[in-house]
C-alpha cells in the first residue's frame, strides 16, 4: 500500500509540521476534556454535599409551621401584662406565644384534640421550681420548648402516607430544649395559671449570635430574679422574633413558683433534640450511614436507652461513646456520634422517637415527616399533593434547601455551571478551528507537490484520500494526546485546588428555626470537599470526534481545492 | 504519432488577453527526439502543457494516436497522463519526503502494482539512470543532476509513449546538463520513445535531430 508509506513519510519527515498540527488538536481537545472533567467534578461535589435531604434518605420533608388561621392573628396582642409567672407569657410585650386576652374563644382552626396536644406541649415550658425539690437542693432539669412547628395529629401522618407517589414516611420530632442546673430557690408561692389565651408566635429568621448570647444571659438572670414574678422564658426572646399566629386557651391550674429567689447558680443551656423514627435506619432525622463513630439505635444488646450525639456537640460537652446523659431522670447511653449533612437536619442530641415523645409529653406526636417519593421524577408532584392534602403542611425539597447553602463550592459550582459550558463550547470550537486552519495551511504549502502527483497520473480521488487520511491521523494523534493532556490538567487542578468549602446554617427544622431561636445550641455546619475531576468518556470521544471532523472537513476542503487545480496551475504554484 | 491542429491558448489577464499559443499546427512521429526552442515568453511551456494534457487549449485539437486529448474527461486525461506520458521538470519536482526509490514508485502507485514488483522496477529504473546506489536517498541528500535523474527515472516508470522535458537542464551546470540530455536521447533511441525537450540551450538543441522554433505562440523558421 503505497499510500501508507507516503503517509508515514509525510508524518515522520515533516516532524515539525506534524508536531505543530498535533499540538493544535491536542491543546483544543485537552482544554475541552479538562474543563468537562472539572465541571462535572464540581457538579458531583455539589450533588453529593448539597443534597442534605438525600443524605437522610429523603426527597421531601413536611412540617407544620404555625400559620395564622384565624382572624385574630394580630401581632403584638400578647403583651398585655397580667399576673406573670415563671413561664408562659407575662409582662408587657414579652409573651412568647401567650396573649392574655380575657375571655378567649379557643383556638380557631384547630381540632379539640389537636388543641389539647398543643397545650400539653406548651405546658412543659413552665418552670415549676417546687417540683424540682426542696429549696436549696441541687437540681438538674431539661425543658422541652415547643418548636415553631406544630406537631401533626395522627390523622395527618396517615394522610401523608396515603398521598399518591409517597413511598415511605418517617416521623421525626425536633425540639429546642433548655438544660438547667442549679439550686432550687427558697421562696415559693402558689400561683393560679391558665385560662390565658395563647397566641402562637414565630418568626422565621434565626437570631444572631449576639441575640443568642443575650437570651442565654437572660435565662440566667431570670432564674436569679424570678421571684419578682415578672420573668418569663419568653421575655428573653428579642421582640423582633415575636409575631402573632394562633390562639389557644390554656387550662387553669395552680403552680408553685419561686418568689424572690435568692441568687442562685442556675445555668441554662439550650440545645436541639430530635426524636428519630427508628423503623427504617436509612431514612430518618439521623440515618445509620451518618453515624460516623459508634452504632445506630438498637444495635447493642443492652437494656439501656440509646442516644446519638452530633459529633460537634459531643466534643463541646466532653461526651463520647459510652458516656451517659440524664434527661430528667432517664439515663441514656451515647451509642453513636453522627456527622450531620451540610444543610441537613442537624440536632445536637438524637433519641428514638418514642423516648423523646415520652420525655417531652408528646406521645404519638411528630413535627416533621420525612417523605421518600416513589421516584425522583415525581418529587414535585408529591410535594404539591401533600401540601394540598394536609392543611397547614409546608413541604421542603432538596432544591429548596440547596438555596440556603453557601460557600466556595457553591460559588465555584455556579461559576462552572455558567463558565464551564461556555468554555467547553470555546474549546470545541478551538479544536475545530485550530485543527482546520493548521490542516489547511499545511495543504496550501503542498499544492505544487500535489500538482506533481496529478501530473504523473494520480487522480483527484487518490490525492484527496492521501491528504484526508493524513489530516485524520494527525487529528487522531492530537486528540489522543489531548485527552492525556486534559486528564493531566484536570487531575493537576483538582489535586492543587484547595478544598472547597460549604456552609449552611444547620437546619434544625427545615422550614425555619426553633421557637424563634433558630439554631441555638447548634452551629453553622461547614464541610470541605476535595474536588475530584472524573473523566467523562463521552466528552473525550466527542472532543476526539470533533478533532477528527475538523481534520476531515479541512483535509477534504484543502485537498479538493488543490486536487481540482489543473496540474499546469498547480505546478506554477511557488509554495 | 502526435498531431496538433489549430492549437490555441489564450490567457486572460484582466482586460488584456495573451495568445500564448496562437493557432499552431504540428506533427511529431513516434520515436522522434524534438527540441522546442524560442525566446522567453514565446509559448514553449504553454505548448508543452497543452500537448501533455496538463492544461487545456482554448481551441484546436490534440491527437495522440487515435485519442483526441481535448475531448477527454479530467479522469480519463489523468489516466492517459499516468500511462502514456512522462514528465521531467526544470525544478525536478520530486516529493521531498520520499526517497529516490519512493519517488519513482509514486508514479506507479495508481496502477496497483505489488509492493515488491514496484520496488524492483524502481531499482532497475534508477540503475538505468545511474543511481542504483542512491535509492534510499532523500532529494535533499542528492545533487541537482542526481535529482533530475531520479525525475527521469520517474518519468519512465510506466514506460510511456511520450516524454516531455521542460528545460530539464535549466537548473544544472552545462556539463551535467549535457549528461541529462544524452541520457534522454539514449532512452529515446533504446526504448523508441518520443521525447520532446524545451530548451534555451542552443548546444542542447543542436544535439537533437529535430528543432521546432517558436515565436509569439507560433512556429517560426
Ligand atoms: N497562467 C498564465 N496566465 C497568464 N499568462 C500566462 C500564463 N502562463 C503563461 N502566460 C503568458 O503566456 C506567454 C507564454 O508563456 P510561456 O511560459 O509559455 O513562455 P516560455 O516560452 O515558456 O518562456 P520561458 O522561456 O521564459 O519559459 C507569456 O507571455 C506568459 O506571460
Ligand atoms: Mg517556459
Amino acid at each position: 500500500m503505497f499510500f501508507l508509506t507516503y503517509l508515514r513519510r509525510e508524518l515522520s519527515r515533516r516532524l515539525g509540521r506534524t508536531i505543530f498540527t498535533v499540538l493544535g488538536f491536542a491543546v483544543g481537545v485537552g482544554l475541552v476534556v479538562a474543563i468537562a472533567a472539572l465541571t462535572s467534578g464540581l457538579e458531583d461535589a455539589q450533588g453529593e454535599i448539597l443534597n442534605p435531604l438525600g443524605s437522610i434518605g429523603t426527597d421531601l420533608s413536611v412540617t407544620r409551621p404555625v400559620v395564622a388561621t384565624t382572624q385574630d392573628a394580630q401581632a403584638g396582642q400578647g403583651g398585655q401584662g397580667g399576673p406573670g409567672g415563671f413561664g408562659l407569657g407575662a409582662g408587657p410585650s414579652d409573651g412568647i406565644f401567650i396573649g392574655e386576652r380575657p375571655g378567649g374563644g379557643g383556638a380557631g382552626g384547630l381540632s379539640g384534640e389537636d388543641q389539647a396536644a398543643l397545650i400539653a406541649e406548651n405546658q412543659s415550658v413552665i418552670t415549676d421550681l417546687s417540683k424540682l425539690g426542696e429549696s436549696g437542693d441541687q437540681f438538674v432539669h431539661d425543658y422541652f420548648l415547643p418548636a415553631d412547628q406544630l406537631t401533626f395529629p395522627e390523622d395527618d401522618l396517615a394522610q401523608v402516607e396515603q398521598v399518591e407517589g409517597v413511598a415511605y414516611v418517617a416521623k421525626g420530632l425536633t425540639l429546642l430544649a433548655v438544660h438547667q442546673e442549679g439550686t432550687v430557690p427558697e421562696i415559693v408561692a402558689e400561683i393560679e395559671t391558665g385560662g390565658e389565651e395563647m397566641e402562637i408566635v414565630r418568626d422565621f429568621s434565626p437570631p444572631t449570635e449576639a441575640e443568642r448570647s443575650q437570651m442565654r444571659e437572660c435565662f440566667q438572670r431570670g432564674q436569679q430574679h424570678g421571684s419578682s414574678g415578672d420573668f418569663s422564658v419568653g421575655g428573653c426572646v428579642p421582640q423582633r422574633l415575636l409575631s402573632f399566629r394562633e390562639t389557644i386557651t390554656t387550662p387553669r391550674r395552680t403552680i408553685r413558683e419561686a418568689l424572690n429567689p435568692p441568687e442562685t447558680d442556675i445555668q441554662s443551656d439550650p440545645y436541639v433534640i430530635a426524636g428519630v423514627d427508628t423503623t427504617n435506619s436509612e431514612i430518618g432525622l439521623v440515618t445509620e450511614s451518618q453515624v460516623a463513630e459508634g452504632k445506630y439505635f438498637g444495635r447493642d444488646e443492652d437494656e439501656t436507652k440509646d442516644a446519638i450525639l452530633a459529633a460537634s456537640y459531643a466534643s463541646r460537652k466532653g461526651l463520647d461513646i459510652g458516656s451517659t446523659i440524664d434527661l430528667n431522670g432517664t439515663i441514656f447511653e451515647v451509642v453513636g456520634l453522627a456527622q450531620p449533612p451540610v444543610g441537613g437536619q442537624a440536632a445536637d442530641v438524637y433519641l428514638p422517637l418514642t423516648d423523646l415523645q415520652e420525655l417531652s409529653n408528646r406521645e404519638g406526636r411528630a413535627n416533621i415527616l420525612l417523605v421518600r417519593a416513589d421516584d425522583s421524577s415525581v418529587v414535585e408532584e408529591v410535594s404539591a399533593n401533600i401540601e394540598s392534602t394536609v392543611t397547614g403542611a409546608s413541604v421542603t425539597s432538596a432544591a429548596d434547601l440547596a438555596g440556603r447553602i453557601s460557600g466556595s463550592l457553591v460559588d465555584a459550582s455556579k461559576l462552572s455551571d455558567r463558565l464551564g459550558a461556555v468554555l467547553q463550547v470555546i474549546g470545541l470550537a478551538f479544536v475545530f478551528i485550530m485543527g482546520s486552519l493548521l490542516t489547511l495551511s499545511s495543504i496550501a504549502k503542498r499544492v505544487r507537490e500535489l500538482g506533481t502527483l496529478k501530473a504523473i497520473g494520480w487522480g483527484q480521488g487518490l490525492v484527496v484520500r492521501q491528504v484526508v487520511l493524513e489530516s485524520l491521523v494527525l487529528a487522531l494523534i492530537g486528540g489522543i494526546i489531548g485527552v492525556a493532556i486534559g486528564a493531566g490538567v484536570a487531575y493537576g487542578v483538582a489535586a492543587y485546588t484547595p478544598p472547597l468549602e460549604v456552609t449552611a446554617a444547620s437546619v434544625g427544622s427545615p422550614a425555619g428555626s426553633f421557637f424563634g431561636l433558630g439554631d441555638v445550641g447548634t452551629e453553622e455546619v461547614s464541610a470541605t470537599v476535595d474536588i475530584v475531576a472524573p473523566l467523562d468518556f463521552n466528552i473525550m470521544i466527542m472532543a476526539i470526534g470533533l478533532a477528527l471532523l475538523g481534520g476531515l472537513i479541512a483535509g477534504a476542503i484543502g485537498a479538493l481545492r488543490a486536487a481540482r487545480l489543473r496540474p499546469a496551475d498547480a505546478l506554477r504554484n511557488l509554495g | 504519432m502526435l498531431e496538433l491542429k489549430g492549437l490555441k491558448k489564450t490567457y486572460k489577464q484582466g482586460r488584456t488577453s495573451i495568445n500564448a499559443v496562437d493557432g499552431l499546427d504540428l506533427r511529431i512521429d513516434d520515436g522522434e527526439l524534438v527540441a522546442i526552442v524560442g525566446p522567453s515568453g514565446s509559448g514553449k511551456t504553454t505548448l508543452l502543457q497543452l500537448i501533455s494534457g496538463l492544461d487545456r487549449p482554448s481551441s484546436g485539437t490534440i491527437h495522440l494516436d487515435d485519442i483526441e486529448l481535448t475531448s477527454l474527461s479530467e479522469r480519463r486525461l489523468t489516466k492517459v497522463r499516468g500511462e502514456s506520458i512522462g514528465f521531467v521538470f526544470q525544478q525536478f519536482n520530486l516529493i521531498p519526503t520520499m526517497t529516490a526509490s519512493e519517488n519513482v514508485q509514486a508514479a506507479m502507485a495508481p496502477f496497483g502494482l505489488k509492493a515488491a514488483e514496484r520496488k524492483e522496477r524502481a531499482q532497475s529504473l534508477l540503475a538505468e539512470v545511474g543511481l542504483e546506489d542512491r535509492a534510499g536517498h532523500l532529494p535533499t541528500q542528492m545533487s541537482g543532476g542526481e535529482q533530475q535523474r531520479v525525475a527521469i527515472a520517474r518519468a519512465l516508470s510506466n514506460d510511456p509513449k511520450l516524454v516531455f522535458a521542460d528545460e530539464p537542464t535549466g537548473n544544472l551546470d552545462s556539463e551535467t546538463g549535457a549528461e541529462i540530455i544524452e541520457l534522454l536521447s539514449n532512452l529515446s533511441k533504446e526504448r523508441g520513445q518520443t521525447v520532446i525537450i524545451v530548451t534555451h540551450d542552443t548546444a542542447v538543441a543542436e544535439a537533437t535531430p529535430r528543432i521546432v522554433r517558436m515565436k509569439d505562440g507560433k512556429l517560426s523558421l
